[in-house]
C-alpha cells in the first residue's frame, strides 16, 4: 500500500466538519421541531453527504442514491417528533436511508430497470478532489477493487460494513439501523468481514 | 476448524487486531497469547490484514469523496413547507391480524377434539363341542388342572377350575381355586389372575393360608365378551413358597349375541339337563343340541355373589341344592332380582328346602308339597319317553306320582293336575327376574325320555325374566340419556358444583394472548428498535395468561369432592331391591380416595375418565374384587385432578317403600301412565320409561313432580324415543311395536284397554341411600337418578293402583 493513512486524513481534512462554534445536533433538531427550516437546513448540509454515500454504496446507482437522501430528509423532518434523541442523528438519518433503499431494493427486484453494475460513478473519485493524480489512480484502483468486492456481497452484508467501517458507527447504532438485537450485531460483523476478505482476496489474486 | 469454546471470544476481535485498532492492551494480549496456539486464528488474521487495510483505506476515501450528486436543499425545503411533521404511515395490520385468526382456529381446532368411536371386532359364535361324557370329563379336566399344580411339588398346591363346568365364559366368569397347604401357616400369600395374557387386566388377592388346611375361593374375572382364540385365565400364588400357577382355558365364545340360551345346572348330577339320543341299535349316545348350552356346577362351587351367574339365562337347581348356603342363595336371590330365570325342580322341593332365603323367593309355599297321582289309564297314549302337553308345559309322560305346591298369593299357577292354587308349574315376578317352580325330577326326566331339549326350551321361555340382565344393565347406561337431555330438571344444572370455565371463555383469552403477544413483540417493538424487550413482554404476556387462566380454574381446584349416581332401581315385592347402574365421581384433587359401597357385589371401574368408557364388562373391573360376601365394598379409588370417574356398581338395598306405576294402552291411541309413590320421599322429573322391541328404544313419558304418597296419571299421544342414548320425538308406536320384546307385555290385551305394567320408572331423588360413600366429603348435590322397576306382586284387575309393597 504506497498511500498511508496520514496522507487521507490530509485529504479528510479538506472536508467541512464541524466546529465547537457551530451549534450541536440536539440543538439543531430541537429547533427543527418547532418549524425552524434554517436549523434543519443545516443539519441537512452536515449530513447529506453520509447519507448519499450510504445510499449509493447500498443501490450502486447515483441516481436512485440521490432521490433516497432527499426522501430521507423529508421523513426526517415529518418524523422529528419520535425522534427522542437517545441516539445520534446520523443514526436517525441512516436509519431511514437504510429503510428506503431496502424498500427500493424490494421494488427493483419486483420491476427490475437497470442492472447491478459496480462502474465507478460519474465524478466520484480521488482526482475531483485535486490532489496526487497518481496517488489517486491507485487509491482508485484499490476502491474500485473493494468497492467490487463489496458489490458481490448480499445487501444486507454490504450495509454492516459500511455501517461500520465507512460511517463508524457503534454497535448499538447498527443495531437500531437494522432493526436487529444489539448482541447479534458482532456475529453479523464477523460473518460479514469474514466474507468480504473472501471476495476482496479473490479479486486481489485475479488481478495479480 | 475453530473450537468453538476457545476461539470463540477471541474471533470478533480479529479484525481490530488484525487492523490495529485494537485498543485495550488486556484484550490484545488474550488475542496474542491464543493466536500463539492457535493456527486456525492465525491463519484467518493473515487473510484479515490486506482485506482489513483495503477497507480502511476505501473508508478514507469515501469519507473524503464528495458527492456524484450536489445538495438539493432547496428541493427539501420546498417539499417541506407545505408539510408540517405528519403522524408516521401505520402498518399493515393485516398480516398480524391473519396470524391471530389462524391461531384462534388452531386453538378451536385443538378444543373441539373428534373422538372416534370404533366397534368391537364381532366373532361368530361356535357352540363347545359335546362331550362324551360330561361326568368322565368333568373329572378329567379336574384331573388335568390339578396335577399341573401338583407336579410342582413343595407342601402348597393349587387347581383351578371353572366354577360352571362347560359354560362359555361371557362377562364375569366365575373360577374355583382350591389351594391346599400342608406346611405351615402362610400370613400372606398372593393370587394374582390375568385375564387374556394382557398386562394391566389383572386381579389380585391377599390369601392367607393356616396349618395344614385346604382353602377354597372363588374369583370373578370380567372375561372379554368377543375374547381372541385360545384364550385363557393364567392364576399364579406367590409367597414364601415356591411360585404356583394354573391355567383355565376360556375359548373362543361370543355368547352376548348368540341368541342361545345359557342353562347353568346346581345339582349333584351334573348331566342332569343333557340330552341323548337313541340310535337305532339301541345305543345311547350324547345328543348336540345347537340352541341351549349346559353348564354345571356342584352346590359347593356355586358362586357365592351374584356377579358369578352373570353368564347364565337360566339357572336350574336340581337335587342337592338344599346344600346351598346362606351366602349363595342371597347371591342367587340378588341375581334374580336384577333379571335372572331361577328354575326349582321338584328335586329341590318342599320338603329338602329349609332355607328362609329360598323360601323367601321360591314361588311355592316351602313345606307344602302336593302329591298328584297321574293316571296312565287317563292318558293312554302317553306311553313312556313320549314329550305330552302337561301342566301347561310340554313335558315328559310322568311316572306316579306327580309333584306339585302351593302357590304363593303372588306367583302365577301356569299348570296343575289340581285345580285353585296348587300347581306343577307355577311363577313369581321378582324384581327384574322371575323364579319358576317344576314339578319334575330333573334327572328323572332324562331317564324319562331321550330328548329333553324341547322340554327345557319350554322352560326357559317361561322362566324368561320380566327384563333380562343384560337389558337392566343396558338400560342402566342408558339412563345416561336422562341426564344429559334434562340437565337442568335433573340436576340443577351443575350437579358437581363445578364451575367449569366455559370454552369460549378460554378461547378469548388465548386470543388475547396472541392479539396481545404478536403485535407487541412485532410491531410496537420493532417500531421502538427495542426488539431485545421481548425477553421480558414474551414471558409477562404469558405469566398474565396463565394467571387468568388459573383464576378461572381456581374454583375447580376448590371445589368439593362430590359424586352422582344414576342407574336402575329393580324392586321386589319382598322389599329388596337391586340396584344396577353407575355413580360419577368429581375429585378436584388428586390422591387416593377410599370408597365404601353397602351391599355391593359387582363394579366396573373406570380408572381414566369416563369419556371412551361405554360401560360395564369392558374387561375394567378390577382391584375391586373381595371375598367378603354380602359386606360392604371398601377399596381406594386412585385419581388424578380434576378427573371424572365413573364406578358401575351393583348392590342390594331395602327400600323403604315403594313405587308403582302402570301404562295402559288407549284404544283410542296412545297412552295412559299412572305413578304412585309411596316410597316416603319426594321424586322430582318423574319419567315412565317403557321398553320398546329391543334393549336400545325406550320410549319415555315425562310425568313431573311427585310428593310422597301421591299419584299422577297423564295421557300421551307422543313420547320421546331414546334410542342407543339419542332422544327424538315420535308418535306412540302401535302396540304390536312392544310385544316381541317384553315378556311381560304378551299377557296383556291392550285393544281392550286393559294395563300394562310400567317396568321402569325414572326419577330424581335425593338421599344417599345409593352410592359409594367416599371417605372425604362430599359434595352437596346428592341427587339421585334412579328407574324403578316394581312388578306386580299380585294378580290385579282393571287399572286401579297398588300403592307401596306389601
Amino acid at each position: 500500500m504506497p498511500v498511508t493513512l496520514a496522507a487521507w486524513q490530509k485529504v479528510a481534512a479538506t472536508r467541512p466538519t464541524t466546529t465547537e462554534d457551530e451549534p450541536t445536533d440536539g440543538d439543531l433538531v430541537a429547533r427543527s421541531r418547532t418549524g425552524d427550516l434554517a436549523a434543519f437546513e443545516a443539519l441537512y448540509h452536515r449530513y447529506e453527504g453520509a447519507v448519499y454515500r450510504y445510499a449509493v454504496r447500498l443501490l450502486d446507482s447515483p441516481d436512485d442514491a440521490d432521490d433516497v437522501r432527499q426522501e430521507t430528509f423529508v421523513r426526517a423532518f415529518q418524523s422529528l417528533a419520535r425522534f427522542r434523541g437517545d441516539a445520534r442523528f446520523k443514526t436517525y438519518l441512516l436509519t431511514i436511508c437504510g429503510n428506503l433503499c431496502r424498500d427500493r431494493h424490494r421494488s427493483r427486484h419486483r420491476r427490475p430497470e437497470q442492472g447491478y453494475g459496480l462502474e465507478l460513478p460519474d465524478g466520484f473519485g480521488f482526482a475531483a478532489e485535486g490532489t496526487c493524480p497518481l496517488a489517486g489512480l491507485e487509491k482508485a484502483a484499490d476502491a474500485a477493487r473493494v468497492r467490487k468486492a463489496l458489490g458481490g456481497l448480499s445487501p444486507e452484508t454490504r450495509e454492516i460494513l459500511l455501517l461500520r467501517h465507512v460511517e463508524e458507527l457503534e454497535f448499538d447504532e447498527i443495531a437500531r439501523v437494522l432493526g436487529c438485537t444489539r448482541l447479534s450485531v458482532p456475529v453479523r460483523l464477523f460473518r460479514a468481514r469474514s466474507r468480504f476478505r473472501v471476495a476482496y482476496l479473490a479479486l486481489s489474486n485475479d488481478e495479480t | 476448524m475453530f473450537g468453538l469454546s476457545r476461539c470463540g471470544p477471541i474471533r470478533s476481535h480479529l479484525w481490530e487486531y488484525a487492523e490495529g485498532t485494537l485498543g485495550d492492551a488486556a484484550v490484545r494480549s488474550r488475542v496474542e497469547r491464543h493466536l500463539a496456539t492457535c493456527a486456525a486464528c492465525r491463519a484467518l488474521v493473515e487473510g484479515y490484514r490486506p482485506a482489513a487495510a483495503a477497507l480502511r483505506d476505501f473508508a478514507s476515501f469515501e469519507q473524503a469523496g464528495s458527492p456524484a450528486r450536489p445538495p438539493r436543499w432547496e428541493e427539501v425545503r420546498s417539499r417541506l413547507a407545505g408539510s408540517p411533521a405528519s403522524p408516521p404511515r401505520r402498518r399493515p395490520t393485516l398480516v398480524p391480524a391473519l396470524g391471530v385468526a389462524g391461531a384462534a382456529l388452531a386453538l378451536g381446532g385443538a378444543v373441539v377434539g373428534i373422538r372416534a368411536v370404533t366397534q368391537p371386532e364381532r366373532y361368530s359364535y361356535e357352540a363347545p363341542a359335546t362331550p362324551a361324557s360330561v361326568e368322565e370329563i368333568g373329572r378329567q379336566r379336574a384331573v388335568d388342572v390339578a396335577t399341573a399344580g401338583e407336579r410342582q411339588g413343595g407342601p402348597v398346591r393349587m387347581s383351578a377350575d371353572p366354577a360352571f363346568l362347560f359354560l362359555p365364559p361371557r362377562g364375569t366368569f366365575p373360577i374355583t381355586v382350591q389351594i391346599r397347604n400342608a406346611g405351615p401357616a402362610v400370613e400372606k400369600a398372593r393370587l394374582s389372575v390375568t385375564v387374556s395374557r394382557t398386562p394391566g387386566r389383572t386381579y389380585e388377592y391377599d390369601v392367607s393360608l393356616s396349618e395344614n388346611s385346604t382353602t377354597k375361593l372363588t374369583v370373578y374375572p370380567s372375561v372379554p365378551a368377543y375374547g381372541a382364540p385360545n384364550d385363557a385365565v393364567d392364576l399364579t400364588l406367590t409367597g414364601p413358597f415356591p411360585r404356583r400357577s394354573a391355567l383355565v382355558p376360556t375359548g373362543t365364545y361370543g355368547v352376548h349375541n348368540s341368541g342361545l340360551t345359557v342353562f347353568g345346572y346346581v345339582g349333584d348330577d351334573i348331566s342332569a339337563l343333557h340330552s341323548r339320543a337313541r340310535t337305532k341299535d339301541g345305543t345311547v349316545v350324547n345328543r348336540r343340541d345347537g340352541k341351549a348350552v349346559y353348564g354345571y356346577v356342584k352346590p359347593e362351587e356355586a358362586p357365592g355373589k351374584s356377579v358369578g351367574y352373570e353368564p347364565v339365562d337360566v339357572l336350574v337347581l336340581g337335587k342337592g341344592a338344599e346344600r346351598l348356603s346362606h351366602t349363595q342363595w342371597s347371591a342367587i336371590r340378588q341375581w334374580v332380582l336384577s333379571g335372572g330365570s331361577l328354575v326349582m325342580t321338584a328335586g329341590v322341593g318342599p320338603t329338602v328346602v329349609r332355607s328362609s332365603d329360598a323360601a323367601e323367593i321360591a314361588p311355592v309355599d316351602i313345606g307344602t308339597r302336593v302329591w298328584t297321582v297321574y293316571r296312565r289309564d287317563r292318558y293312554p297314549s302317553h306311553a313312556k319317553g313320549a314329550l305330552v302337553r302337561l301342566s301347561g308345559i310340554l313335558m315328559p309322560a310322568p311316572t306316579n306320582p306327580v309333584e306339585g305346591a302351593l302357590a304363593k298369593p303372588d306367583a302365577e299357577v301356569l299348570g296343575g293336575l289340581e285345580q285353585g292354587r296348587r300347581g306343577t308349574v307355577v311363577r313369581r315376578r321378582l324384581g327384574a327376574g322371575t323364579t319358576l317352580y317344576v314339578g319334575i325330577p330333573p334327572v328323572a326326566l332324562r331317564d324319562t325320555v331321550d330328548d329333553v331339549a324341547p322340554f327345557w326350551s319350554e322352560v326357559a321361555a317361561l322362566a324368561a325374566p320380566t327384563v333380562p340382565a343384560n337389558y337392566v344393565r343396558r338400560a342402566a347406561m342408558e339412563s345416561a340419556w336422562f341426564r344429559s337431555g334434562n340437565a337442568n330438571a335433573a340436576s340443577g344444572g351443575d350437579p358437581f358444583r363445578v364451575t367449569m370455565p366455559r370454552v369460549g371463555t378460554v378461547v378469548n383469552i388465548f386470543a388475547l394472548y396472541f392479539v396481545l403477544a404478536v403485535p407487541v413483540t412485532f410491531v410496537v417493538l420493532k417500531r421502538l428498535r427495542r426488539m431485545e424487550w421481548a425477553w421480558a413482554t414474551g414471558p409477562a404476556l404469558a405469566a398474565l395468561t396463565a394467571g387468568g387462566v388459573a383464576l378461572m380454574t381456581a374454583s375447580l381446584y376448590s371445589a368439593s369432592l362430590s359424586r352422582r349416581t344414576a342407574g336402575i332401581l329393580v324392586g321386589s315385592p319382598t322389599g329388596e331391591a337391586r340396584f344396577v347402574g353407575f355413580t360419577e365421581m368429581f375429585f378436584p384433587r388428586a390422591g387416593t380416595f377410599p370408597v365404601t359401597i353397602p351391599g355391593a357385589e359387582a363394579y366396573d371401574y373406570a380408572p381414566f375418565d369416563y369419556g371412551g368408557y361405554s360401560g360395564p364388562n369392558n374387561g375394567l373391573r378390577r382391584d375391586l374384587a373381595t371375598h367378603q360376601v354380602g359386606g360392604d365394598l371398601t377399596t381406594r379409588l386412585p385419581a388424578s385432578n380434576l378427573s371424572f370417574r365413573r364406578l358401575y356398581h351393583s348392590q342390594t338395598v331395602r327400600l323403604s317403600g315403594g313405587v308403582t306405576g302402570s301404562v295402559q294402552y288407549l284404544p283410542k291411541g296412545g297412552f295412559r301412565c299412572e305413578v304412585r309413590n309411596d316410597s316416603g320421599r319426594p321424586l322430582r322429573s318423574v319419567f315412565v320409561v317403557i321398553p320398546h322391541d329391543t334393549a336400545y328404544h325406550f320410549f319415555r313419558a315425562p310425568m313431573g313432580d311427585l310428593a310422597p304418597g301421591s299419584t299422577l296419571r297423564k295421557d300421551f299421544s307422543s313420547l320421546d324415543v331414546s334410542t342407543a342414548g339419542r332422544t327424538r320425538r315420535g308418535d306412540v308406536p302401535a302396540e304390536e311395536a312392544f310385544v316381541p320384546y317384553y315378556p311381560l307385555v304378551q299377557g296383556f290385551s291392550h285393544a281392550s284397554g286393559r294395563r300394562l305394567d310400567a317396568p321402569f320408572l325414572v326419577a330424581r331423588m335425593s338421599g344417599r341411600e345409593f352410592g359409594p360413600d367416599l371417605g372425604k366429603s362430599v359434595g352437596d348435590d346428592q341427587s339421585v337418578v334412579t328407574l324403578f322397576a316394581l312388578p306386580a306382586a299380585e294378580p290385579r284387575t282393571g287399572t286401579s293402583m297398588k300403592g307401596g309393597r306389601p
